[in-house]
């Protein structure tokens, strides 16, 4: 028996559901008596004898007396407490939350008898500030991954722990040479104290490997500041902030605390005004569409840029290129408006490179206010002059074991054979990891590891917060924390939980601590001092840098699946990239111009080819994407890996090239020839311009400052001309306001709404016929030149209007209006002639084309048991989170108080990374809604069609 | 023929018949065995509607998803050809209804042939309303009939609500007043049949028709009666169907021309449809002598002047799209003009405003080859008249964001093909068992023109 089932109540109490499901929605919701008298196959076989009298009496008296033996059976023993025995933390229906944290963000789990189901930011947190990006948001779905690896095993086949324990520390005994453990860049301080203790016991070496590496910066501070760290930043101090292809909004690193940060100084409002944002970079990112400032270069380009920027600032002489003249004066002269108030940025993994932007921001005297350098005692970064030196042992022979925990160098080296063979020459490879991958495939121990909600740990989420990683769920597999195995190995005893209390003793409190999930280590972000003195050598090494020839490809991390960890994982994979809105693939984004003088189109498939390596790829034109490149997002084109992440785009890690003792991204030159036509691209959003509608209105900061209505000006004279009578409004109304400043694009709303409502997945062919099921989109426009273009991004979800057009046609009432302004729809009443979305304006609402495949048994451990799954020939929509809100105005009546705001915090508003939406009652003036609702720059869309929604927006402002 | 009788009046009937040979005419191939004609016409009707109840099965099995729509386009093909199919039933009540209270008598030679073509295709229309549902099984609830869900009923206020009405309505009193104007000549077949059984049946038919004084007096005045119920429905029905668009908000439906414009339309296909088939029937039946020149010339001249009432309608809604001034009106037209469906909005414009002119030409109303090609092709034109309205409207609307294409699949063709080989089973059927002229009507106006009594 698997855990899964000994789990399955989830209350850890050991207990089983002693009856099969007798239904399972409204649909189904009888087993059909055919299915109950049918007879398991072969279970009467032993019987086929003839049917005579004398037979049926033998049978007769062999089973009658045959009975009372059964009692003889023993029955083992299950441990099985029902409900009706209270237990003090679980109460049915009622969430518990745990505190724990995900790939460096401080996080909330909401736990439903016994299951984690749903990810929140947690708003203790100084740092995330309670929101979540997308990947944390869905990791909860990769915890129920069915590609999980289940039990250990050895050459192939599986063993008990023991076994595998047993045999490893033999063979670890009489291996010679090297022993690593390649880990993440690790930020844990007790796992980097379990790491030393074990180098000292066993020898064990620690490297650090990330599929897309930051070594540029970690050496470029080296060299300025003498730590090998990577800079801090806090963006709502800048002022201006530059940023030379760097995602700092998007798939960089911690996106989240950028955005809230960065988020405060879009608010015109804010006491400092609006900050100002430049972006140069090479292709589309989510962070240069909403720059103020957006141009499209080179990477060659952007080094001039540089370079320039290095000389106005730093002992160099250099003259920028013709076509970048304008570029550096404009940053020149913002940067010197804002000196000790700016940041400069670049998403470059060149040492000489971001040592340039140390010089600049330090000369601008940004270090300890925008940007930090800290001296970190906790931290084991990826230094891929390190990896590079392993594989060399590797392949001298001089390396006799290695473990690799939680890391995929295989694939995110590109497949490279050449770290396969080193591989073949290391006698024990141990992989520790969560699913099969390309790595564990060419290993001889596979130790499965637990998820990290089934994980104890901790991590540093910056240089002065420390977040717990606590389990949610006892291990659904036979799985072991990684930290456990080679404490088993090492023969240090105990779990790691008591290894970690041990080693935090009194320095934390420990019970609050893992209550609160976080705790400041440090109060403060402090800065070691720049040491550099001439950077001339450097800059001359960055002028002198050797382009190759032809197509640069320009390899990047997108915003949903990022390095390709979470690959296999559909919510995120079906997550429209904020850019090019294509889902469950990657793709060749090449520049309009570009695509114009090759005749290419978007849908042709075309092969890029740099050196040995081929890459076929479907076209999308891209605007915003630098004329001689194409670029490729990083993190896809998995051979081995699940059902989900296998055989989807091709695997653009095999074009790094590893320059200057770092991987880079951008350093592969090529070409690209068409080699067919027709791919299928599964887009969520196909048209990508306003066609000069009033859709997203947009102002710029200097015109706000002289009439904050600017932009928002045009007034539709709506006469009463309803036929029906208005709704009344008393009570709670609800509504909500999206800041089309704050708002970035991120998508990450996207993610928390299907988790939160049990949205379905739909795959990629179903995408590419525009069925996407989300019920909160982000729509995405380009606005004026396709080179330079401007962007916005619009959430759009169901309005929610007073005189809803849907809720007139529905001939059955299956949508309805709520007293508090809902517009509801009711799933067991709809019989989906459709007609209620062909009636919205805003096409929010979803269809339910099939029954959508809700996975295996332990995938639906996912669910919110709160929402009903829709099935087959249903329409669905956003609900304003109504769960959300009666358990708030239930918690409120429990606690005999008035409902107050911020009690009920929809999903999508709660994970906001920019603080973007605001929901709340706007009946109560008092309310951020109430005052939003009253902002100059609220509007809504469609205005003149005078279906009043409750969704407002508020004026896009620009500061350029 | 006598010189009392004004050259203007042309007999309806044009050759000599005694009565027994009028219903021996019509009559007699209801006794006779099938013609090879009919079994090869009807069996791959059959095995077309074969093909579509399978792949309606199919899709009602595993779900809407079967068909082209998307989240932007909920409705294509499958409300298309319900608006086709209910606009082709449009000339039989008419027809009769109509044309009855008008006391036009050339009527009475293709009446019981359009009712019983427009109860078909009221049937081939009910499909899909049934079928777009996504759960058609619960369509019930459509009915406001006593439940016990609470405040839960129908929703009056939709259009869809008010074409359920409309369409079962329409059905009904088609259906009854068909079968009224069926019971003399029932009564006739079962007089001249010699199989006892078929006696029996047609006994049972013909409700004891005994051809009684009192009985032709009860029969006209219920004619009467059902002809001034039935002629409000002939604009109701199509002035509903309009309403689930026209009352909606989506730019190209939003519009109230669309009732007489769909009226008009209707009539256009229905008696483009009523041609396409009598043109066929009178030739295989031999019932030239009833199914004259003079009437495929009078529903041409229909055809003509509903064809230029349809040309007007396109050319007021591109002015007033340009005229209100709403952006989202005026993108719709020059988008379905230009945009990527411009195909099936110039088909559109070619099959139902450009061929019915060739009809000014008493030349062409006159050749048979002609006037059977411009009545397919005005049905192919009607389609395409619903496929833009619904299709291209709704494939760009209000938000950019959301435009979307639309092609059908595979089951969707084969359910609209269905759909046909249900109509023509059942035609076939029909010029079977029942009288397809009415016989005692006819019998009624062979003497118009005609001195002789």
């Amino acid at each position: 028996m698997s855990n899964l089932e000994k789990e399955s109540c989830g209350s850890g109490c050991g207990c089983k559901p002693s009856t099969p499901d007798y239904w399972q929605d409204v649909e189904n919701k009888v087993v059909s008596k055919a299915e109950l008298m049918e007879f398991p196959e072969g279970e009467f076989d032993n019987f086929s004898v003839r049917k005579t009298r004398r037979n049926f009496l033998k049978i007769m008296g062999y089973s009658v007396s045959a009975l009372p033996l059964t009692g003889c059976i023993k029955i083992p023993v299950r441990k099985a407490l029902p409900y009706t025995y209270k237990q003090n933390t679980i109460i049915p229906g009622v969430a518990n939350w745990y505190a724990s944290a995900f790939n460096g963000l401080p996080v909330l789990l909401k736990t439903r008898e016994g299951r984690p189901i749903k990810v929140e930011g947690n708003e203790k947190s100084s740092f995330g500030q309670g929101g979540a990006n997308a990947q944390a948001q869905a990791s909860v779905l990769s915890l129920y991954d069915t590609n999980r690896l289940r039990e250990p095993s050895i050459e192939g086949s599986e063993v008990s722990w023991e076994q595998f324990d047993d045999s490893l520390r033999k063979l670890l005994s009489e291996a010679k040479g090297r022993k690593v453990l390649v880990t993440k860049s690790l930020r844990s301080p007790s796992e980097i104290s379990l790491v030393k203790e074990l180098s000292n016991k066993m020898g064990l070496e620690h490297i650090a490997f990330d599929a897309v590496s930051s070594t540029g910066e970690a050496s470029a501070n080296s060299e300025t500041h003498g730590v090998y760290t990577l800079s801090e930043f806090d963006f709502e101090q800048a002022d201006v902030v530059v940023s030379f292809g760097n995602d700092f909004l998007g798939a960089h690193r911690s996106d989240v605390a950028n955005a809230k940060q960065f988020s405060k100084r879009r608010n015109p409002k804010h006491s400092r005004g609006m900050n100002k944002h430049i972006q140069v970079e090479s292709n589309m990112s989510l962070t240069g569409s909403n720059a103020d400032h957006r141009f499209t270069r080179s990477e060659q380009d952007q080094r001039d840029i540089l370079l320039s920027l290095a000389a106005e600032f730093g002992d160099y002489s250099h003259m920028p290129k013709a076509n970048n003249k304008e570029v550096v004066a404009k940053i020149i002269k913002e940067l010197k408006l804002s000196r000790g108030n700016a940041l400069v940025l670049s998403g470059s993994n060149d040492k000489n490179v971001q040592i340039l932007i140390n010089q600049i921001n330090h000369s601008l005297g940004n270090y300890g206010k925008t940007i930090f350098v800290s001296e970190k005692s906790y931290e084991k970064l990826s230094n891929d002059q390190e990896v590079e030196q392993l594989i060399a042992d590797m392949n001298g022979s001089r390396v006799g074991a290695v473990f690799f925990a939680g890391v995929d160098p295989v694939y995110a080296l590109g497949e490279s054979e050449r770290l396969k063979s080193a591989l073949s020459k290391v006698r024990v490879r141990v992989a520790m990891v969560e699913s099969a991958s390309s790595t564990s495939n060419t290993a001889n121990f596979i130790a499965p590891a637990n998820h990290t909600y089934e994980s104890w740990s901790d991590e540093m989420v910056s240089s002065t917060e420390l977040a717990m990683v606590q389990p949610a769920i006892q291990p659904l597999f036979g799985t072991r924390m990684w930290t456990e195995t080679l404490m088993s190995l090492g023969g240090i005893e105990g779990s790691f939980y008591d290894y970690m209390k041990n080693y935090w003793g009194n320095r934390i409190d420990w019970n609050q601590t893992l209550h609160d999930g976080v705790t400041q280590i440090k109060s403060e972000k402090d800065s070691v001092s720049y040491k550099l003195g001439s950077i001339n050598s450097v800059a001359k090494k960055v002028k002198n840098y050797q382009e190759g020839s032809g197509l640069q490809i320009i390899g990047f991390k997108n915003y949903a699946i990022g390095d390709g960890a979470m690959a296999n994982n559909p919510w995120l994979q079906e997550l429209p990239d904020p850019i090019t809105k294509a889902t469950w693939d990657n793709h060749a984004l090449i520049s309009p111009a570009y695509a114009k003088s090759e005749g290419l189109s978007t849908g042709d498939i075309v092969e890029v080819t740099s050196g040995k390596t081929k890459l076929k790829l479907p076209v999308i034109v891209q605007p915003g994407v630098a004329q001689n490149a194409v670029a490729i997002a990083l993190g896809y084109g998995h051979s081995v890996g699940g059902k989900v992440s296998r055989k989807l785009g091709a695997n653009a890690f095999s074009l790094v090239k590893f320059v200057n003792g770092s991987y880079q991204y951008t350093a592969s030159f090529g070409s690209l020839k068409k080699v067919g036509t027709g791919a299928k691209i599964a887009r969520t959003q196909t048209h990508q311009y306003m066609e000069g509608r009033d859709i997203v209105r947009e102002t710029t900061f200097d015109a706000y400052k002289k009439n904050p209505k600017a932009g928002n000006d045009k007034v539709f004279k709506l006469a009463n001309v309803d036929i029906y009578p208005a709704h009344k409004k008393d009570g709670h109304q609800w509504a909500m306001a999206i800041n089309m400043s704050s708002c970035t694009g991120c998508s990450a709303c996207i993610v928390s709404c299907n988790a939160e409502n049990n949205v379905p997945v739909v795959g990629k062919t179903e995408i590419a016929r525009k069925r996407d099921m989300h019920w909160l989109r982000l729509d995405r426009y380009y606005k004026g030149d396709d080179n330079e273009p401007e962007v916005v991004h619009q959430p759009m979800l169901c309005q929610h209007c007073e005189n809803a057009p849907c809720e007139n046609v529905c001939p059955v009432l299956a949508t309805v209006h709520s007293s508090d302004g809902i517009n509801q729809q009711i799933y067991n009443r709809c019989v989906g002639t459709r007609y209620c979305a062909n009636n919205c304006p805003y096409k929010v609402r979803r269809f339910n084309w099939f029954n959508y495949d809700r996975g295996e048994e332990v995938e639906r451990m996912v669910l919110n048991p709160d929402i009903s799954q829709r099935t087959r020939g249903i329409m669905e929509k956003c609900s304003f989170c109504i769960q959300r809100i009666q358990d708030g105005k239930l918690k409120a009546k429990r606690e005999r108080r008035e409902l107050q705001d911020g009690d009920i915090k929809v999903a999508c508003q709660q994970s906001c990374p920019s603080n973007a939406i605001v929901f709340g009652d706007m009946m109560n003036p008092e309310t951020e809604i109430s005052k939003q609702l009253a902002d100059e720059r609220k509007y809504v869309v469609l205005e003149e069609l005078n279906v009043q929604p409750r969704v407002n927006y508020l004026t896009k402002i620009r500061n350029k | 023929m006598s010189d009392v009788v004004s050259d203007l009046r042309h007999k309806l009937v044009p050759e000599d018949r005694t009565y027994k040979q009028i219903s021996e005419d019509i009559l007699d191939t209801l006794e006779e065995a099938p013609s090879k004609g009919w079994l090869i016409g009807f069996s791959i009707s059959a095995l077309l509607l074969t093909i579509g109840f399978l792949t309606v099965a199919y899709q009602v099995g595993t779900g809407i998803g079967t068909w082209g729509l998307n989240k932007t386009i909920g409705w294509s093909w499958d409300i298309t050809n319900f608006v086709f199919w209910v606009g082709i039933g449009h000339a039989g009540t008419l027809i009769s209804a109509v044309l009855l209270i008008f006391r036009q008598k050339w009527r009475t030679a293709i009446n019981r042939a359009a009712e019983a073509m427009t109860i078909f295709a009221v049937a081939c229309a009910g499909i899909f309303p049934l079928i777009h549902a996504g759960r058609p099984w619960l369509l019930y609830w459509v009915f406001p009939y006593p439940n016990t869900h609470g405040s839960l009923w129908t929703n009056f206020r939709s259009p869809l609500l008010w074409d359920v009405f409309a369409i079962s309505t329409y059905l009904t009193v088609s259906l009854v007043f068909w079968y009224m104007g069926l019971l003399p000549d029932l009564a006739s077949v079962r007089d001249r049949t010699k199989s006892s059984i078929r006696k029996v049946i047609y006994g049972l038919l013909s409700f004891g028709w005994n051809g009684s004084n009192r009985t032709w007096h009860h029969w006209e005045v219920m004619s009467l009666v059902l002809a001034g119920l039935a002629t409000p429905l002939v604009l109701s029905v199509h002035t509903i169907v309009s309403m689930d668009f026209a009352t909606s908000i989506v730019p190209g439906w939003h519009t109230t021309i669309f009732p007489p414009y769909f009226v008009a339309g209707a009539i256009f296909s229905g008696f483009a449809m009523v041609l396409t088939l009598m043109i066929v029937t009178r030739k295989v039946l031999n019932w030239e002598n009833y199914v004259t020149m003079a009437h495929i010339d009078a529903m041409c001249k229909v055809i003509l002047v509903t064809g230029m009432i349809v040309g007007l309608a396109y050319g007021t809604e591109f002015f007033i799209a340009w005229y209100s001034g709403n952006e989202y009106e005026r993108y719709c037209f020059i988008n379905r003009a230009t945009g990527p469906y411009w195909w099936a909005y110039w088909s559109m414009i070619s099959c139902n405003v450009i061929s019915p002119q060739f009809f000014w030409s008493k030349k062409m109303r006159n050749n048979l080859v002609v006037v059977f090609a411009l009545s397919i092709v005005v049905n192919i034109g009607m389609w395409f008249e619903r496929f833009v309205i619904i299709t291209t409207s709704l494939h760009r609307d209000f938000l950019p964001s959301s435009w979307s294409m639309y092609s059908p699949t595979w089951v969707e063709i084969w359910t609209f093909i269905g759909t046909f080989g249900l109509f023509f089973t059942l035609f076939f059927i029909f010029i079977r068992v029942l009288p397809g002229i009415a016989v005692a009507e006819v019998k009624s106006v062979y003497k118009f023109a005609r001195n002789d009594h």
